[in-house]
Order: C-alpha cells, then sequence, then structure tokens
C-alpha cells in the first residue's frame, strides 16, 4: 500500500497520485453527500445533517482541488490524515443520524456520538489545512495498486460469500477466506510487486483464523494460521509451479471428495452432510501437503514450526489453561 | 501510619500464600519472557495474557496481573540493553546507554543495575502506593459528575501533553478514540448507535480488541517492513554484578530517577514513557560528565529504568482510589478486574481490603523475584533474542489470536482485531500518535455518562463545570498545559526531549 519513494521522484508520478488521491476523496464525499440526503434524519437545518453534508462538500472540494492540481499539498502525512478524519466522522454523523438528541437539558443518545464526531471533524479540519501550509516528511505514500489489489481482494471476498451462499449458507465465508488463501499465496509475486505482502498475508491469517475456528477447532485453524502469518515475511519465495499445483490440488480434489468419496449422510465416520465441508477439508489437506512435499528448505522449516507452535498451542489453551475449545473439526 | 502498616501486614498474608507467590512468580516470569520478545509491549503482553488468568480467584488474577505488567517492563529493557531495539516505549532511551554498555562487553552490570534499579524504585512507589491510597480515596468520595469528568479531560489533556509529536494531532486522536467508544448500546435509553445493525457490535467494541489490534499486530505489520540488523551481543556475559564505583555512580541517579517516575506516574495520562525520558534528560543535564552519556555512562540506564518501573507502578493510584485508568496498560486492568467482578475505584479499598492490599504487596514480592530470577536467566533471554524474527511473529500473531478468541469465545472480535491492526498501521503511517486515542477509547463513555450525569444534575446549566470548585481548578489546570504544549518555545523543548 506504502511505498518508499525515492528522492527526485519525478513530477509525472507525484501528478498521477494527486489524481488519484484527489478522485478518491471526491468519490468518498460524493457517495456521503447522497447517503445524506437519501436518508435524512428527523434533525432541522442545523442538525446533524447539515454538518455532515457541509463537511462532505469540504472534502469533496478538497478531493477536486488536489486532483486538478490546484491545491498543492505540502505535507501529505497531515493533509490526507486530517481529511480521512473528517471523513470519518462523516460517516459516525450520517449512521448516527437516526438517534434521538438533547430533550430539554436531558442529553438523548444521539448527543455525545455527534458531539465527538463535530469536534472530530474540526479538529481534522485544522489537521488538513496544517498540511496545506507547512512542509513535512516527503517520506511514505499510498500506491494506487497496492490499494486496488487490498480493494480487489475486499471485493472477490464479499462476491464469494455471496455465491458459495448459493449453495451451502453456513459455511460460504469460511470456504471464501480459504480460497483467497489459496489464491494469495499462489499469487505471492503479485503481493510482493505491490509492497502490500506483509499487512495483506497477515491480516488474512487473522481473518483466518476468526472463520475457521468454530467449524475446523483450534487445530486446524492455528495451523493454516500459522502458515498464512509466516508467508509475510518476504524472503518466503513461491516457485511458478508449485503456484499452480496448488491452485490445481483443490479443483482436482474437489470432485474426488464430492464423488468418489461415497458417504456422508449415510455413513458417520466422516460426518459430514456438506459438500462444501469437505471442499474445505480437501483445499486444507493439499494446502498442506502441497507445502510439505516441497523441497525448498524454508518451506520445511516453515512447516515444521507451524506444526510445532499448533501442537504447542493445542495443549496450552485447551488443557494447561482449561479454556474451552473445540479442538476438531465438528459439524451439524 | 500505623494504619498503613496494619494494612501493608494485611496485604502480605493475603500475597504470601503459596500459591499466590506461586501466581506471582509465574506473572514475572511469563511476562519477562514475552515482554524480552522485540516489538510487544506491556500492552500487548498484558492482552495476550489475559486469558490465562480467567480460571483463578479475584486475587490471585491481579496478582498474576501486575507480575506479567513488571515482568514486561523489565523484559522490555532486557532487549535494549542486548539487542538495541526497544521491547517497548518505555525503554527506548535506555538503548542509548545500555547498548553501549553491553558493547563494551558491560551488558551485565547494565542488566544488574536495571533490575537494581526498579526493584527500588518499585519499593518505593508500592510504599507510596499504600500511603497515598486511602488519603486519594477520601478525596474521591467527595466527587460528583462533574469533577469525574474534569478529572478525565485532565487526563486526556495529560495525554495529549506528554505524547510525542504534534499537539493537534494528539488531539485529534482522542476525539477518534471518544467517537470509536461511542459504538454500542446507550448506557440510558439502550438504543443502538452506529452498530450498522451488527448484533455484535450492541455490546460496543472491546477494549482488548483495539489495543490488541493497534499496538500489538499493529507493531507488527510496522516491524516487518524494517529492515534493520538487529545486532544482538554475542558471546558469553561474565561478570553480572557492578563493581562498587558502579554503584556508587548510580545510587544517585536510581533515587532520583524514582522520584521523577512516581510524581509522573500518578498522574493521568502520563505514565512509564515519558518517565524514563524525563529521568534520563534530568540526568543529563545536572551530571558533571555530560559527554559520557550515550557512550555507556551507567546512570543513563539507572535513571530511566528506576523511573519506568516506579511510573509503572505509581499509575496504579489513581485507577485504585479514583477508578480512573491512567495509561492504556491500566485501562486494560479494568477490563481484566471487570471480568472478575470487581468494579475499580474508591470503593475496592473499602469493601475488599484483602484484595486491594493483597495486590500491592505483591508489587513487593514481585520486585524481588524479578532481581533474583532474572540476572541468572539472562542466557535464556538471550538465546530467546537469537530466534530469527520470521520465526517469532507466527508465535505472537497466533498466541494474540486465540487469546482474543478465547476472552469471549467470538470470532467477531477476531476479525475485528485484524481491522484495527490495520488501523495501528496506518495511523502510524501518518504519524498519529495511536496512546491518546485509546486512552480517549477507554475513557468515552466514563465522559459521556458523567458529562450527561452532570448535566442533568444542573439542569442544563454549562457553567457547572467551573463554579464547582474542583472542578473548575481541574480544568484550569489542563487549559494551562494545553496552552502551554501549544506555545512554540516550550513545543521545542517538548521536542527536544523526545529526540534525544
Amino acid at each position: 500500500m506504502w511505498n518508499v519513494t525515492r528522492s527526485g521522484a519525478g513530477a509525472a508520478e507525484d501528478h498521477k497520485l494527486n489524481v488519484w488521491g484527489g478522485s478518491v476523496l471526491a468519490v468518498f464525499a460524493l457517495i456521503a453527500l447522497v447517503i445524506s440526503f437519501i436518508r435524512p434524519g428527523p434533525a432541522g437545518f442545523f442538525g446533524p445533517i447539515m454538518w455532515a453534508r457541509l463537511f462532505s462538500i469540504l472534502i469533496l472540494m478538497a478531493g477536486i482541488g488536489v486532483a486538478m492540481g490546484q491545491l498543492h499539498v505540502r505535507n501529505k502525512q497531515d493533509f490526507f490524515g486530517g481529511v480521512a478524519l473528517i471523513g470519518f466522522a462523516v460517516i459516525a454523523f450520517l449512521i448516527s443520524i437516526d438517534l434521538p438528541g438533547m430533550r430539554g437539558f436531558a442529553f438523548g443518545p444521539g448527543t455525545a456520538p455527534r458531539l465527538f464526531a463535530g469536534v472530530l471533524a474540526t479538529l481534522g479540519l485544522i489537521v488538513a489545512i496544517t498540511g496545506l501550509f507547512t512542509d513535512g516528511p516527503e517520506g511514505q505514500r499510498f500506491t494506487l495498486r497496492g490499494t486496488l489489489v487490498v480493494g480487489g481482494a475486499l471485493a472477490a471476498w464479499f462476491a464469494m460469500v455471496w455465491l458459495f451462499g448459493q449453495f451451502t449458507a453456513h459455511y460460504a465465508q469460511p470456504l471464501a477466506t480459504l480460497v483467497l488463501a489459496v489464491v494469495a499465496f499462489a499469487g505471492m509475486h503479485v503481493l510482493d510487486n505491490v509492497g502490500v505482502r506483509g499487512p495483506f498475508m497477515i491480516t488474512l491469517s487473522i481473518f483466518a483464523f476468526a472463520m475457521f475456528i468454530r467449524p475446523l477447532g483450534l487445530v486446524i485453524a492455528s495451523f493454516l494460521t500459522i502458515l498464512l502469518c509466516a508467508a509475510a515475511a518476504d524472503d518466503l519465495q513461491m516457485h511458478k509451479g508449485r503456484a499452480t499445483a496448488l491452485i490445481l490440488l483443490p479443483i482436482i480434489t474437489f470432485p474426488v471428495f464430492v464423488y468418489i468419496w461415497p458417504f456422508g449422510e449415510t455413513v458417520s465416520v466422516w460426518p459430514f452432510g456438506n459438500i462444501a465441508l469437505r471442499e474445505i477439508i480437501a483445499a486444507a489437506l493439499s494446502f498442506a501437503i502441497c507445502f510439505g512435499a516441497s523441497p525448498d528448505a524454508r518451506w520445511r522449516e516453515t512447516i515444521i514450526i507451524a506444526g510445532a507452535l499448533t501442537l504447542f498451542c493445542s495443549i496450552l489453551f485447551p488443557w494447561g489453561l482449561n479454556l474451552p475449545f473445540q479442538l476438531w473439526p465438528r459439524f451439524s | 501510619m500505623f494504619d498503613l502498616l496494619g494494612n501493608l501486614a494485611l496485604g502480605m498474608s493475603v500475597a504470601a500464600t503459596p500459591t499466590n507467590i506461586m501466581l506471582c512468580l509465574i506473572g514475572v516470569l511469563v511476562g519477562t519472557l514475552i515482554g524480552v520478545l522485540p516489538g510487544i509491549g506491556s500492552l500487548a503482553t498484558i492482552a495476550m495474557l489475559l486469558p490465562i488468568t480467567f480460571g483463578l480467584p479475584p486475587v490471585g488474577a491481579l496478582i498474576m496481573l501486575a507480575g506479567i505488567y513488571y515482568g514486561a517492563q523489565y523484559g522490555g529493557s532486557t532487549t535494549s540493553i542486548l539487542v538495541n531495539i526497544p521491547g517497548e516505549s518505555s525503554s527506548v532511551i535506555t538503548t542509548l546507554d545500555g547498548h553501549q554498555m553491553a558493547k563494551q562487553g558491560r551488558a551485565g552490570p547494565a542488566l544488574a543495575i536495571a533490575a537494581i534499579g526498579s526493584f527500588f524504585a518499585g519499593c518505593v512507589a508500592t510504599v507510596l502506593v499504600a500511603a497515598l491510597g486511602a488519603p486519594l480515596t477520601s478525596v474521591a468520595l467527595m466527587f460528583g459528575p462533574a469533577e469525574y469528568f474534569s478529572l478525565m479531560v485532565l487526563g486526556l489533556i495529560f495525554a495529549v501533553v506528554l505524547a510525542k509529536g504534534s499537539v493537534l494531532k494528539a488531539l485529534a486522536m482522542i476525539l477518534m478514540g471518544l467517537t470509536m467508544s461511542m459504538i454500542g448500546s446507550d448506557l440510558e435509553t439502550g438504543a443502538e448507535r452506529m452498530t450498522w445493525g451488527i448484533p455484535e457490535l450492541s455490546d460496543g467494541i472491546g477494549f482488548v480488541v483495539v489495543g490488541m489490534g493497534v499496538f500489538g499486530f499493529g507493531e507488527i505489520l510496522r516491524n516487518l517492513e524494517m529492515k534493520g540488523t538487529r545486532e544482538i551481543v554475542q558471546g558469553k556475559i561474565t561478570g553480572l554484578m557492578p563493581t562498587l564505583p558502579d554503584l556508587k555512580r548510580s545510587a544517585g541517579a536510581i533515587g532520583r530517577g524514582t522520584v521523577i517516575g512516581s510524581c509522573l506516574g500518578i498522574l493521568p495520562g502520563g505514565g512509564a514513557i515519558i518517565a524514563s525520558f524525563a529521568a534520563y534528560t534530568f540526568e543529563k543535564r545536572i551530571s558533571k560528565t555530560p559527554e559520557r552519556f550515550g557512550r555507556g555512562a551507567i546512570e543513563g540506564v539507572a535513571a530511566p529504568e528506576s523511573a519506568n518501573n516506579a511510573a509503572a507502578q505509581t499509575s496504579f493510584i489513581p485507577l485504585l482510589t479514583l477508578g480512573i485508568p491512567p495509561n492504556p496498560v491500566m485501562a486494560l486492568m479494568v477490563g481484566a478486574m471487570t471480568i472478575h467482578g470487581i468494579v475499580p475505584g474508591p470503593q475496592v479499598m473499602s469493601k475488599q481490603p484483602e484484595l486491594f492490599w493483597g495486590m500491592i504487596a505483591s508489587m513487593w514480592i514481585g520486585n524481588l523475584m524479578l532481581v533474583i530470577i532474572n540476572l541468572p536467566m539472562v542466557g535464556i533471554w538471550v538465546r530467546l533474542l537469537r530466534v530469527p524474527y520470521r520465526h517469532l511473529f507466527p508465535m505472537i500473531v497466533i498466541f494474540c489470536t486465540i487469546g482474543i478468541y478465547s476472552v469471549n469465545n467470538a470470532p467477531f472480535d477476531v476479525g475485528m482485531t485484524a481491522i484495527f491492526g490495520l488501523l495501528g498501521y496506518w495511523l502510524a503511517k501518518q504519524d498519529f500518535e495511536p496512546a491518546p486515542m485509546i486512552l480517549g477509547f477507554v475513557l468515552g463513555p466514563l465522559m459521556e455518562e458523567n458529562l450527561r450525569r452532570a448535566m442533568l444534575i444542573a439542569r442544563g446549566d454549562v457553567t457547572v463545570f467551573v463554579t464547582r470548585p474542583i472542578s473548575a481548578v481541574l480544568l484550569f489546570i489542563s487549559a494551562v498545559m494545553l496552552v502551554l504544549a501549544m506555545l512554540p518555545m516550550i513545543r521545542a523543548r517538548r521536542e527536544e526531549v523526545f529526540t534525544e
């Protein structure tokens, strides 16, 4: 998402970034404005809705100004930080608009949130204005591709949840997360190229734990989490061949699980009544097999560490600390 | 005075039972173990280890948590001295002289003096907590909602003034924390606020989630980007004990550091970070040979280490007497106490004396343990530090993740933590300090409650905050502090302290 800019980065590059940054602001402001008109609250002219609109219009103007090159931002850190805070406050305004405010001299539930959001927006405005008039470190900035990859991954996840939800409502989220994880593994060089590997993989690994812990239990969930997390270190590389195998393996094993594995509804040895679950297990296993069989020392080391750590966690938390954890997959 | 001794005796009788000594020992050990890992501060350490205290009785749990806290604090200095990477922000300043000493082959004395200084400071601070507890509690009983509100304003202003970087941005961070803390059900009407209809949010966002995300995961994301080489002191560390001249030199520094640390620790919003900076700067200024600082002066280790430990312990005072957490770590302690059904505040001391005094007495025992245990264990910590970071961070992530999950057994919390991790990363990138935000987040609901109550009692009269004397004084101090921090001259000095 961020790249360290080399000294003397071209003016063209700078221009591109301004257009991009400004447009993002403008689009955000437009969306906020539209929402404020679709969903006007009960408040009057000077009510919260007016504040939300006022600050949205400010952001819109700032965005257009930056994109057109009219507004020269000297301290990008402060300017965009401040504008983001205003944006945060606008969102807070918009979602607390229905809450009743003051009743006589008694606070309503909406008073304090809007009070805080109002002050936040004002402070954000001052921070942003300071960013226009003082010089700041020309350090790190957003890169377009990094943001697109992260945004795209998020959109893909939601799309997959919807898609899988058509077949299996209960397991749509874990399944979508797993697919995302496999693709992220296979496309690691892409993540490296856009410079978002660390944040992407770690966030994904934590999400993965959240998604897997209920259906898959502690052992598999933590193993996968550790594996994903370890991949955030950029000295862990993925060969093209293995990446292809990683994508192909689940696809090949899918029919095996669905058609050749004959039980499910009738035999309770493998007690899943649900195809998506077999797919999750299949993908998880192939995921592990794929790396276990790899000749690369770093991967083998990582797998061993992940295994040892998983074992340690599975002993420590449920037994050592006596916390209620479900260890193995359990399906309804 | 007699009262004090009687109370401490009661505390000792609680803390010195075999079980509680054992819990204290485990807490100190585990706290140091995690605190030694670079990039994990005491906040993340406590959050991570919170689950291990769930099954314990309240007194034992608090004793263990306190042990974890100063264990982590001490572990942080070990990392500073040996690796030149501060284990946490309060030991940043220790790297200056501590690591230089280690390079000169005097890692042993540096670690020892850090431990001895911490022990001395801890002892003094413990007595201070005990002595100030009762009088402050009686002050707290005179506080009405208006005073509480003003006190929290003061705390937040202190957090702004004492944070490094721009005052304006720190203020903005506080407001961001306050706004975020409004998510969840309204206390009085039960109305859902800013929850987007998500049922998991109706209880608000847990403090552990925010703290762990911003300070734990956010830190890891940043560490991964830093390609710095870690120069660990190689070779065997010999000669642990400091020589007589060393001790003579550092005696004064330890004393002064303790005083500075104790004072700054009590202030709401203050805490260990500013204490260590202030003690170091002060020591350098009064030294006859200031040029030795930065080149392995033992005072440069002794003073900040005593100061941060003293501050870490005196910061329990506002929590235990007023019920207001003065810093994020204490806020986490509030969370831990609530899990055990204890509401921190003036009533703890009168209603559960054995808990209050037991915890205070255990601080003594814990500090003694730190000295005795840690010096022989330095070798183990060094070996731990040689583990490459690429193996450490998956470990940290999985422990944190499981820890958060086990607080409520809620996958939703885990996902939220990931989002807050990204937020912490973004804040660091935009040069916003996360500490004031966390404090605002913690105090938000309390502030709103007291503000509402004060307004209701005063029948909507805003002047109540300046007509009641205590409240007026508190607000006046906050205003003065804020103005002072904004003044160009003071601002330059403030920056000087932080860059040194």
